[in-house]
């Protein structure tokens, strides 16, 4: 089970910049220059030691995101613990620079060697390509500094190779499955899944839900059958679908057209799931992995235009590692998660609990 | 003994006409269009996936609409970006202009609460004036257009991202909020709204397909019946020479970059008007698939020569390819495959009756 990239790879894609670094940038400054410049801009509210605590430490948080949507919210909770904490944290804004359509896995790489070399305390990271960076890792605990993986990189795999204390994700069979137990129960049993990029993180979500329907341990390519329980794949090809969600949607409903059995959509990015919402199509259930400010008022609205939402819950995904960092540190060794990943989600959002969330997004704390 | 051929008489070419008074067939002319090879290809595609249909839709309302609202996407911007194509340049501004366009509306009407039509001339007009920036630095700097418009394409998807980060409360998905929108229905109605719904398509018929037919039906005229469009072909073709007989080069270039905007523009608003909303990373990669349907449609990549009708066509394969692989059934895990084999296919076809028609003219 890899779930070496994060669920919402849109957002990650969506590169929060400020003037300054977006003149930086166009310049193409090294990375690390540009990494100094951001904590000027990162847009939460700073939060004065609230814990009072006494923490001596200064922990790295390094990680493959940009400062979208996404990120920020990752950011946030990692600076708040610390914070909250009293500790120091020092960040370097993801390895995903603006213009860039991927990760620099080699630059983050680099970033993690730089903590090394400055002898941080702890380093909470996202383990976004294992192959390069377990053994970088690996070189941290050898020199005694302990390491949190977040949002990649959470398989068990990957945690002892890195000689990591845990990574705090969503393990993304278990979001999938949480999902096809839901369709389960709303009797809505024979399922599209809809995925949008190639990603084994993606087809672990679809299989989760083929799972939870107790119809094998994959969800299936091809026709879906006449009636549940089923779970079909649907992989679109129109262009960078993500990022242009109407054009996938004309081959959803196209295939939601010929195949009038269909009752259920569960969509793996938030756009694409906004997007089927308002092309209304017949008699089928919409729910969609991660949120934001259109499912918030799809769920809200009455009837709901979307049954439910999967929530990876990132503000977790910073908070979690510093404080895990910290117990380590503080507590002689003290290690949460026993070798495998603290789940920061999913938590199912349906009109119940949107009004709840939807505050803490507000907040920024989700 | 036959009699020594003289030297003249070896020279003097077999009897018949002067090769540059012969008449070429009706056909072979209608061959030698850049479009022809494209409407062939089109009809193949088309033929193709009416036989591997196997929901029996696509020879209904349905799967017309279904395929038709996919081919206008690329075809408002294909046939501009054709038009600059025969030109002699390249934009690629132009995927990211589309989103970028889109944000300006969304965040007018959306945040700032403009009336919407208002907010629709601020797009364009600033549309307009990127596109005359592309043009100015293009024809000023001699750079390659190619350069100079990844370098916009960049600053735009910056701002598109930066810009509406700042002010939209730090989310790059723009909305719109509160109830009241003056302007907004009838700004929906004539750009993102459907028509035409019937008993056999109850949604009816994406009105982004209209504005497509009407670039086209534009464009056309334009390259076909106007002086402007021989400066195109002019510009186009030999720069040098162009300039040497009096066409305006740099301002049909210039003029050139602006309707791409423009054009970006159009998409963009239609986008926002059809889901009241846009999202900083859309239209991001589309530049290429406009470059590729008007390539596929007869257009030259080093300029003067090509087509606005097969820029269209090619519009018409790429959304028939995204749609009829869907309809056919097949696999969707093979999807990119089928894409890839049926834009080859349509290219093939058209190269093929290009070549064998241009052959028959030596």
């Amino acid at each position: 089970m890899i779930s070496a990239m994060s669920g919402l790879r849109t957002s990650e894609r969506m590169t929060m910049v400020g003037k300054k670094k977006l003149l930086v940038g166009l310049l193409v400054v090294p990375l690390l220059v540009l990494s100094a410049c951001t904590s000027a801009n990162s847009g939460g509210q700073s939060r004065t030691a609230a814990g009072g605590g006494v923490c001596p430490y200064k922990f790295a948080l390094i990680t493959h995101g940009d400062n979208g949507n996404f990120w920020s919210v990752v950011y946030k909770g990692a600076k708040n613990a610390a914070a909250d904490l009293g500790c120091t944290l020092t960040e370097t804004y993801g390895s995903q620079t603006q213009g860039q359509a991927q990760p620099d896995d080699n630059a983050e790489n680099q970033q993690i060697q730089n903590a090394i070399n400055a002898h941080v305390d702890g380093i909470a990271v996202s383990d976004h390509d294992p192959s390069v960076m377990n053994s970088t890792l690996a070189q941290a605990s050898q020199a005694g500094i302990p390491v949190v993986l977040l949002n990649a990189g959470c398989d068990d795999q990957d945690i002892a190779a890195a000689k990591a204390i845990t990574c705090v994700g969503q393990p993304e069979n278990l979001a999938g499955q949480k999902a096809g137990q839901r369709f389960q129960q709303e009797k809505a049993t024979n399922v599209l899944c809809v995925i949008h990029q190639s990603g084994q993180n993606l087809l672990d979500r679809c299989n989760g839900i083929a799972q939870a329907l107790g119809v094998g341990n994959t969800c299936k390519t091809g026709n879906a059958p006449a009636t549940g329980p089923a779970c079909t794949e649907l992989i679109l090809s129109t262009p960078n679908a993500a990022s242009n969600p109407q054009q996938a949607i004309g081959q959803v409903s196209a295939y939601l057209q010929g195949h009038a059995g269909v009752n259920a959509v569960m969509t793996l990015n938030n756009a694409i799931g906004q997007a089927l919402v308002v092309a209304k199509p017949a008699h089928v259930r919409i729910a969609t992995f991660d949120l934001d400010s259109d499912v918030q008022n799809d769920l809200q609205a009455n009837p709901p235009t979307m049954d439910f939402a999967v929530d990876q819950q990132q503000y977790l995904q910073g908070y979690l590692p510093i404080n895990f960092l910290y117990l380590y540190r503080k507590h002689e060794g003290n290690s949460v998660g026993g070798g495998t990943t603290v789940a920061s989600g999913p938590l199912l959002v349906d009109r119940t609990n949107i009004k709840k969330v939807a505050a803490a997004i507000a907040a920024g704390d989700d | 003994m036959t009699a020594h051929p003289t030297p003249v008489a070896a020279s003097v070419p077999p009897a018949g006409p002067d090769e540059r008074l012969a008449t070429t067939s009706r056909l072979t002319r209608a061959l030698r269009r850049p479009a022809l090879g494209a409407l062939l290809g089109a009809v193949v595609i088309f033929v193709v996936f009416s036989l591997t249909d196997q929901q029996h839709l696509w020879l209904t309302q349905t799967g017309f609409q279904s395929w038709a609202q996919q081919a206008s996407f690329y075809g408002i911007m294909a046939v501009p970006v054709g038009l600059l194509m025969i030109g002699g340049e390249f934009d690629l501004s132009t995927g990211g202009m589309t989103g970028f366009t889109a944000i300006i509306t969304a965040l007018l009407v959306g945040q700032a609460h403009w009336n919407a039509w208002a907010a629709i001339v601020v797009t364009f007009a600033v549309a307009a004036l990127i596109g005359l920036v592309n043009g100015l630095v293009v024809v000023k700097s001699k750079l390659p257009s190619f350069i100079v418009t990844l370098a916009t394409y960049f600053v735009v998807r910056g701002l598109s991202i930066g810009g509406v980060l700042l002010v939209n409360h730090g989310s790059t998905n723009v909305g719109i909020s509160g109830t009241e929108h003056p302007g907004l229905a009838s700004a929906k109605a004539v750009f993102g709204s459907t028509f035409a719904g019937n008993p056999g398509l109850a949604n009816g018929y994406s009105t982004e397909i209209l504005w497509f037919v009407a670039v086209t039906l534009v464009a056309v005229w334009v390259l076909a019946r106007t002086t402007y469009g021989n400066w195109i072909f002019a510009s186009g073709g030999d720069e040098v020479a162009a300039r040497n007989v009096g066409v305006p080069v740099a301002r049909t270039k210039i003029s050139l970059f602006v309707t791409t905007s423009m054009a970006s523009a159009l998409v963009g608003v239609i986008s926002f008007t059809q889901t009241s909303n846009a999202v900083s990373e859309q239209g991001v990669g589309n530049e290429f698939y406009y470059i590729i349907a008007a390539v596929v449609g007869g257009c030259l990549l080093t300029g003067g020569y090509g087509s606005v009708v097969g820029a269209a066509l090619g519009a018409c394969i790429i959304g028939m390819a995204f749609q009829g692989v869907i309809y056919s059934g097949w696999d969707s895990s093979w999807d990119f495959t089928f894409v890839g084999a049926i834009l080859f296919l349509a290219v093939g076809v058209n190269t093929l009756i290009y070549r064998r028609a241009t052959r028959a003219r030596r």
